[in-house]
Formats: C-alpha cells, sequence, structure tokens
C-alpha cells in the first residue's frame, strides 16, 4: 500500500496540471472560442436537432421505457433520428430534461433546443479538458487554435448539429485513465464510448494493443477487457435484442458506407478497401515491440483517418480524428497554420458543399421565419469533385505526416530487434546482484533479462575440472573475480594455454554472444566485469555502468584512471572505515554513495533534488581534468523520495512504462535514476533511435 | 492591479524583499496535498483514519504553537507529527515521526510550483542590478530546502528565517537582520513584496517599505494599517509595476 503515497497515485493529476487548465481560461482565445460557440447556441438551431435528435430524446424523457428505441419506432417516427445508444442518450438526457420542464413551466418551446446544444458546449469543453490532460505539457495557444477555435469542429457540431463531440470525449477519458494506470475506469469509460457511437470500436484493439506492449500480458490488460466487457454487458447487450435499437442503431445507413469503397475483382467479386486499410494500421501497431503515448495516440487518429481517406465521410467522422490531429500539431508544434489549418478550411467547404439538405438553419431570436440554406456551394460536380479530391489529398499528406512523426517519437522503444544492453560490472559483488534485480523489477519482469556472463564460461569449462588443468590451476577458483581475472588473462595476453581449455573457453564466449542475440526483451542486463567479454560484446553494449568498493583511504581520494572506460562510475565506501576487512557483511546503509558524472549530465539536478526532497547530504566537486563531477552521498532516500526525483529529472520517464514498485531506496535508487537518465538521454540523442527496422 | 502611491514620487529601491510561502508559490493546495499524503501513510501504517487523524493533528499544531509562540519552530512539522503521535498514545516514536515529517515535504514540494513570471521577475530585478533578498518565517532547513528544489538557491543576495532571529514577522529584527546581510542602512528605501497584510505588509510598512501584496484564492486585501501600496494577481503584472516604477 505504501507505494500508493506517489503523488500521482492519489491525485490522477497535480497542482501543476491544475493550474496549466486555470491558465487555459485565462487565454483571449479561449474567451474567443467560447464566445463565439455561445453565440452560435443561442442563435442557431441545426435542422438535425430538431427534426431528429430532440423528437427521440424528447419521446424517451416523456414517455419512459426500457426499450426507447423501439417505442420511438412505435409511434411513427423516423428510423433514422438517433443512431445512437444508451449513453448518448443518458449524455443529452439531464439538460434536455430540466428544458423540458423550464419550456413547461414558461410555455415556450426555446429552452429544449438550447439546452440540448448546450451539453454539445460541455462535451466539446470537456475534450479540451481531457486532450490538456493527456499532453501535460503544451501551449496553451496552439491547443486552443487547433481544437477549442478550430472551425470544422465549431460547423461540425454547433452548425451542422452533430454530437459525436460525446464518444470522443468518453474515448479521451479513457486514454486518460490508461494514462493514469486506471485500466477498470479505462474499460468502463470505453464501453460507454462504445455504447454511445459504434465507431469507437476502431479504437479498441489499438488500445489493447498499447496496453499489452506497456505492461505484458497481464492484469492491466485483463481488467481494462474484462470491464470493457462488463461495461458492454451493461450499456449494450440489454438492447441487442430489441428490434427499434438494430434498426436504428445497429443497421444504419453509416455502417454501408464501409462498403462503399472497393476494389472490383471481375465481374462479381469486390474487396473492401477500408478493412484492410484498418487491419493494416493495425498490423503496423501490432508490430512495434512498445509504444508510447504519442505513437498510441497517433495510431489511433491513424485509424480514423483510414475510415476519413477511404470513404466518402459524413460530416461527425471529423470529430472522432480532430483531438488526434491536434495532438500531433500540439506535440510536434507543426502543421498548425499550414496543412492543419487548410485541412480545416477545405473539409468544412466539403461539408458545407456536400451535405447542403442537412444544414437547414433557425434562427429563433431573430425573426419567426426560418433561415434555410439547402443549395450547396457548387453547383458543378467537378468542382465538387476537385473540393473533395483536395480534402482528401490534404488528409493523407497530414496521415503519413502524422505517422513519421510518431515513430520518430516513439524512439524509446524505437523499431528493431536490438535490446538496450546495459553491462553492471565492478567489484562491488553483493550490490551488483541486488542493481540488477531491481533495475529488472523497475523495468518489468517480461522486459528485462538478467545474464551472468561468467555463467556461460563456467558452464563450458566444467568439465575440464575433471582434466589436466592449466599450471595456475585458475579452474578451481569459482568466484566471479577469478573468472575475471581467467577471462582477462585469456582475451588479453599471448599466453599458452591448455588447447582444450581454450575451446572450452571459446564455446563459452559464443553461447554468451548467441544469448545476447537470441534476447528478445527490450532491456538485456549483463552482470559481471566488462573485460571479460570479448571485444564484438563489448561494442554492442549501450550502457557500461561500474560499480566498485573503495577500501583504501587513496582510493577514496583520487580520481579513478579508468572513469573514461564506463559511461557511470559507482563506488561505495564504509562511511567510519575506509580499511573493513568484511565488506560482503556490512550493510550497503553504512556506505557512502560516490559517482563520477560527466560534466553536464544531470549532476545538478541530481544535487538541487536530492538535497531539496530528501534532504541527503551530498557533496560535489569537479574532477582536476574538469571533464567529470564527482557527487558524494550520504543518506537513506526512500522509494518515494527516488521516485519523486526520477520524475523531475526525466521528463520522458511516463515512456519508459516503469513500474512504481520498482523503484528502490538508498543508493541503488540513485543508481535506478542514473541509469533511467542515461538511457532516456542516449535515447534521445544518438543514432541508436534512427537505425528504424520492423520486428522480424 | 491596484496602486495608491503615484509612481513618480518612488525612487528606486536599495532593496526588494520577498515573502516565500504563499508569495511565490501557492501555499494551500501544497499543504493540504502534503496533509493528505501524511494521512493516507497514517492510515496504512497505524490503520488510523482520516477524522481521527486530522484531530490529532489539528491539536498537536495548537499545543506546538501554544508552546512557541511566534517562532520558527512554532511551524515544525516534525514537532506537529511528534506531538501528534504523543497524543495518540504511542509514546515517541521517533522514526515514524522523522518518516511523517519527510513524507509531508516531499509531496509539498512536488505540489509547490512557482506562481508563473516568478522567475522573469527575480531576473530582471538581478539584471538592474536591485539587491533581493527573502525574509521568511520557518525554520532555515526546509526554507533553503525550498529554495533550492524551486532552483533559486543562487538568486537571492541574502535569506533570512525567523529562526535565525527567533521570531516571526512582523518582528522587526528580522528585516533589520536582512539589511545587516545586504550590507544597507538600518532604514533604507525598500519594498516588500509579500502575501499576509500582517506579518509582510504591515510589518515592512510600519519601518518605510512600499509594499506589494500578491493577491490570489484566500488572500484577503489588507486594510487600514495593513493596507498595501500595490496588490498584483500575478507576477507579470508585478514585472509591468516594477519596470514602470524603476525605469521612471
Amino acid at each position: 500500500m505504501l507505494n500508493k503515497l506517489s503523488r500521482k497515485a492519489f491525485t490522477p493529476y497535480g497542482i501543476e496540471e491544475q493550474r496549466q487548465i486555470y491558465l487555459l481560461h485565462k487565454q483571449p482565445l479561449f474567451i474567443i472560442g467560447l464566445a463565439i460557440k455561445l453565440l452560435l447556441i443561442i442563435s442557431i438551431t441545426p435542422y438535425i436537432h430538431t427534426s431528429w435528435f430532440l423528437p427521440f430524446v424528447f419521446n424517451s424523457l416523456t414517455s419512459i421505457t426500457i426499450d426507447p428505441w423501439s417505442s420511438f419506432i412505435e409511434n411513427n417516427n423516423q428510423i433514422n433520428s438517433f443512431p445512437y445508444g444508451l449513453s448518448m442518450l443518458a449524455a443529452y438526457s439531464p439538460l434536455t430534461l430540466i428544458g423540458i420542464n423550464l419550456d413547461k413551466l414558461f410555455s415556450t418551446n426555446l429552452i429544449t433546443p438550447l439546452s440540448f446544444r448546450l451539453t454539445s458546449l460541455v462535451f466539446d469543453y470537456s475534450i479540451l479538458i481531457f486532450l490538456a490532460l493527456i499532453l501535460k505539457n503544451y501551449s496553451h495557444k496552439i491547443l486552443l487554435f487547433t481544437y477549442w477555435c478550430s472551425p470544422l469542429v465549431i460547423f461540425i457540431t454547433y452548425v451542422h448539429g452533430q454530437i459525436d463531440v460525446v464518444p470522443v470525449m468518453l474515448l479521451l477519458s479513457c486514454i486518460c485513465m490508461v494514462g493514469w494506470n486506471r485500466y477498470r475506469s479505462a474499460g468502463i469509460l470505453i464501453a460507454l464510448a462504445v455504447s454511445s457511437k459504434f465507431s469507437m470500436l476502431i479504437a479498441v484493439p489499438l488500445i489493447i494493443i498499447f496496453i499489452h506492449r506497456r505492461k505484458g500480458l497481464d492484469i492491466e490488460l485483463l481488467k481494462f477487457t474484462l470491464f470493457t466487457f462488463i461495461g458492454l454487458l451493461l450499456f449494450v447487450f440489454p438492447f441487442i435484442f430489441s428490434n427499434g435499437y438494430q434498426e436504428m442503431v445497429f443497421f444504419t445507413k453509416e455502417v454501408n458506407r464501409l462498403y462503399s469503397v472497393f476494389i472490383a475483382y471481375g465481374a462479381t467479386l469486390r474487396v473492401y478497401v477500408v478493412p484492410i486499410v484498418y487491419l493494416l494500421t493495425l498490423y503496423l501497431v501490432w508490430r512495434l515491440r512498445r509504444i508510447t503515448q504519442d505513437l498510441f495516440l497517433i495510431a489511433t487518429g491513424l485509424g480514423f483517418f483510414s475510415l476519413i481517406i477511404f470513404i466518402p465521410p459524413a460530416p461527425g467522422w471529423f470529430v472522432w480524428l480532430i483531438p488526434f490531429l491536434v495532438y500531433y500539431q500540439v506535440r510536434s508544434k507543426r502543421d498548425i497554420l499550414t496543412i492543419g489549418l487548410l485541412f480545416n478550411i477545405v473539409a468544412l467547404l466539403n461539408s458545407i458543399n456536400t451535405s447542403n439538405s442537412n444544414i437547414i438553419l433557425s434562427m429563433p431570436f431573430v425573426n419567426d421565419n426560418s433561415y434555410i440554406s439547402n443549395t450547396p456551394l457548387l453547383i458543378n460536380q467537378f468542382y465538387t469533385n476537385v473540393l473533395f479530391t483536395s480534402q482528401q489529398a490534404l488528409a493523407i499528406l497530414l496521415a503519413v505526416r502524422m505517422y513519421s512523426y510518431g515513430l520518430r517519437r516513439n524512439s524509446f522503444y524505437k523499431i528493431t530487434n536490438d535490446s538496450f544492453i546495459i553491462s553492471l560490472s565492478g567489484n562491488a559483488f553483493f550490490v551488483i546482484p541486488s542493481l540488477s534485480r531491481c533495475t529488472k523489477n523497475l523495468f518489468g519482469q517480461k522486459f528485462t533479462t538478467i545474464i551472468k556472463s561468467s555463467t556461460f564460461i563456467d558452464s563450458h569449462m566444467n568439465p575440464l575440472k575433471n582434466i589436466n588443468k592449466p599450471s595456475e590451476n585458475i579452474l578451481d577458483k569459482s568466484t566471479s573475480a577469478s573468472l575475471t581475472e581467467l577471462s582477462y588473462n585469456y582475451l588479453n595476453t599471448p599466453h599458452s594455454v591448455n588447447p582444450v581449455y581454450s575451446n572450452h573457453f571459446s564455446r563459452g564466449l559464443r553461447s554468451l554472444i548467441n544469448s545476447v542475440n537470441n534476447t528478445k526483451t527490450d532491456f538485456l542486463i549483463l552482470n559481471d566485469d566488462i573485460n571479460m567479454l570479448p571485444s564484438n560484446l563489448k561494442k554492442m553494449l549501450n550502457l557500461k555502468l561500474n560499480l566498485n568498493m573503495i577500501t583504501t583511504r587513496d582510493d577514496f581520494e583520487q580520481t579513478p584512471s579508468d572513469l573514461h572506460k564506463f559511461n557511470i562510475n559507482c563506488f561505495l565506501t564504509p562511511v567510519n572505515s575506509l580499511n573493513s576487512n568484511s565488506l560482503s557483511s556490512v550493510s550497503i546503509d553504512k556506505y557512502r554513495f560516490i559517482t563520477y558524472l560527466p560534466l553536464g549530465f544531470i549532476h545538478d539536478q541530481l544535487l538541487r533534488l536530492s538535497i531539496s526532497i530528501c534532504a541527503l547530504k551530498v557533496d560535489t566537486e569537479l574532477t582536476p581534468d574538469k571533464q567529470w563531477v564527482k557527487m558524494i552521498f550520504e543518506g537513506e532516500p526512500s522509494r518515494d523520495d527516488i521516485s519523486q526525483i526520477a520524475r523531475s529529472i526525466i521528463p520522458q520517464i511516463d515512456d519508459f512504462s516503469l513500474y512504481e514498485s520498482g523503484w528502490s531506496s538508498g543508493y541503488i535508487g540513485i543508481m535506478q535514476i542514473l541509469i533511467i537518465s542515461f538511457i532516456s538521454e542516449q535515447l534521445a540523442t544518438t543514432s541508436y533511435s534512427t537505425n528504424l527496422k520492423f520486428v522480424q | 492591479m491596484n496602486n495608491s502611491l503615484p509612481s513618480n514620487s518612488l525612487k528606486r529601491p536599495e532593496a526588494i524583499l520577498f515573502d516565500t510561502d504563499n508569495t511565490l508559490y501557492e501555499y494551500s493546495p501544497a499543504n493540504k496535498a502534503a496533509e493528505s499524503a501524511v494521512c493516507l501513510k497514517i492510515k496504512n501504517l497505524l490503520g488510523i483514519d482520516k477524522i481521527t487523524f486530522y484531530r490529532f493533528y489539528n491539536q498537536a499544531k495548537i499545543d506546538v504553537k501554544q508552546n512557541l509562540a511566534n517562532t520558527a519552530s512554532g511551524h515544525s512539522r516534525l514537532l506537529y507529527f511528534q506531538r501528534m503521535i504523543e497524543l495518540l498514545g504511542l509514546k515517541a516514536q521517533l522514526l515514524l515521526s522523522l518518516d511523517l515529517e519527510q513524507t509531508f515535504w516531499r509531496t509539498f514540494l512536488a505540489n509547490a510550483p512557482l506562481f508563473p513570471g516568478v522567475v522573469d521577475t527575480l531576473m530582471y530585478l538581478k539584471s538592474i542590478n536591485v539587491p533581493i533578498a527573502i525574509v521568511t518565517d520557518l525554520t532555515s532547513h526546509i526554507q533553503m530546502r525550498k529554495l533550492t528544489y524551486f532552483g533559486l538557491e543562487d538568486t537571492f543576495d541574502a535569506v533570512v528565517t525567523s529562526e535565525e532571529v527567533g521570531s516571526d514577522k512582523p518582528d522587526i529584527r528580522n528585516f533589520e537582520l536582512v539589511f545587516s546581510k545586504l550590507g544597507i542602512s538600518d532604514r533604507p528605501d525598500f519594498w516588500m513584496v509579500g502575501d499576509d497584510p500582517f506579518s509582510d505588509i504591515y510589518g515592512a510598512s510600519s519601518i518605510g517599505a512600499i509594499t506589494f501584496q500578491k493577491i490570489h484564492s484566500n488572500v484577503k486585501k489588507g486594510t487600514n494599517l495593513e493596507k498595501p501600496d500595490y496588490t498584483f494577481n500575478n507576477y507579470y503584472q508585478l514585472l509591468d509595476i516594477f519596470k514602470e516604477l524603476i525605469d521612471n
């Protein structure tokens, strides 16, 4: 239970996020967007509200029944009035019910439609807030410009009158919950989204892949699928045998659009394009070993893009897409004023042009007569086609740019076969196994492999114990230290050892290399001294951490000469005595921790946070060659301290999908921070992430 | 923004003093989050429910403040938790007291982001060579930890906590000590930025300061003797005021 004390556990979002949202409201763009929307809500009643949606909701609220769809059809109403499920009805019911009662009270008919439109505003605003929460660090202006003031969203929601903001809000809230590791809530929310509009099913496989890639086949995935299933049982299943529900929700005319684009295979056979494109999108995502939130959201957007691009889209469908496009625009700070805005305008014009009969507007507060616009902008079919082609071309262009950006941002779990290899070496034999184990717990058991190099060599050389031994008699030694010495001698000196011994040793090394090459996990931790590794394996190491014991005062005071051989150098030295003879029996807590960090690598933040968050005693000094910063730590940071420091130091920490319970207290925790920081920095800056290739 | 003095009557200040808590960051949300974290820990460790926790915690605060009125130690969370554990009948649980104190401050800091514009304002003052200093209540150790966490450890020319003086603001000795540290006269032309009408505004104005009160949620503007010369809602406003006043 104590791991729940972390900030994220008891408040899904902190003070900073609350402040960002507060500041979002203070932006002029927010006020402008809100004013435009309120003006439209007051002055325009979309035709589809009065002729389709409101009659259904009114009927459901005034003649309450367990099957509102059948009840509505029985009253001889239009079958395509409300092609949505229970949660959509529930979403629009509260304010509409208030409106109905106020209309009765004041003997008018204006408040009900107004309250219906206000519901759309509530969900539209909620999308903005969830986008802000998912984005975390964002430019207020870009977010408001691309989403809140998007002409396409404003037109579709407040002029055309589509109500797709509800399922999109539920989908975004589900994604938010996944980010906060709340899988039960996420499951219920996605079930609600699907219940409101079945097209949200598009996102479900992507969410499942995302959770699987982050957490593996584990309790998190089980929770999500179980609660999605429970949600569907509660919100969809009770109605599937209802004739009204089937006719109004399942077999809508929108479903037929899926089959409108096809490739003719001879005279009779057809291959429908959309399912193939969608499956291809799923496959591309499935092949990624692990997925960052960026790529997941972009992939979900691409899933919706595949519908928009390959079938003639209904106006409301753009609302599914826009939040994901906005996510890409805000994150990348690209395509905001150029392609993005152009796409908005072209799609807006195309929506006006192709949905002529659906945008009959009435302006109740202007005069009694309705203003009707049922004329297409472009009479000429050729120009209509050109406009549609422009929209689709821009959609394809945006999809390609989103995909390429998503792949690049996914560099943390790059599309490669290679594991990130971490070498933990040194003579701190009683700490290195603990560090390996704790680091494995942090990354996740399924995503990390630990290999003790000496085991391979030892296992291949054991048979030699029964044959003639080399003159040094080193094979009798069984400790890692002796094997290190053995390997080092073997690999680095021109010796004349027993050929049988040499042969077995080589087989051991080959076996080790094969094992490394065959490792499929994201992270591979190699224990044992780096010197015993063959040169080709040394070149494969991505992080070399050296952890040694210091037992003499000279060692403590002198800067080690071989710092450059390793990326991170750590040392433990007894607090009270530098001549302890029984190091292995001394607790790690009775040691002082020393690390040499390359100048400029997190030492400044680590010093500040170690002092401020956990009140450690930290001493820093620059080495004489000014290449390294020596940091000496004394104290016992708790696991929560370590977790908080890591979150402050490593901006991309959420991309690692670490297991919070894997953080360790004490010096091992500090070493975990150093390891994650190094990996984060290396993946962000080196060409390691650019060598993209698909998983075989 | 509200000002009660004509800007052309002001001289360039010899120093500008800042309070810390609720002036550089918003105190209440951080304090609430930290208390909640401790409450949760107590519940997990000792099985004590929220209502009981807050009852004993509030009583412990009253007891400590009564014994150590107007001193830095009167704000010590360590003493609050130690007293609370005693009130709970658990005698001296020293490790637990220390553990709770660490949980409190760790969570507090995680939920105490600087107000937007604070760093810009301070950097502006440094760029025009106006000495800036902190005059704050509470113990030195935690206040220094806070400033370090904010990344302001090298920003101020002097820092005075009420622990150094032995008494909280508005005790005049707090201000005198900071003048001494800054090496300026006993009654300099100085400006004070703070949130508390009594300790910051009254305290500083009683020795001739031009005062600026930070107004946000749960902060009431001072009146009568506690009335500030200027009020501001955000630091960008304050920066504009400073630029206008100092440039004139």
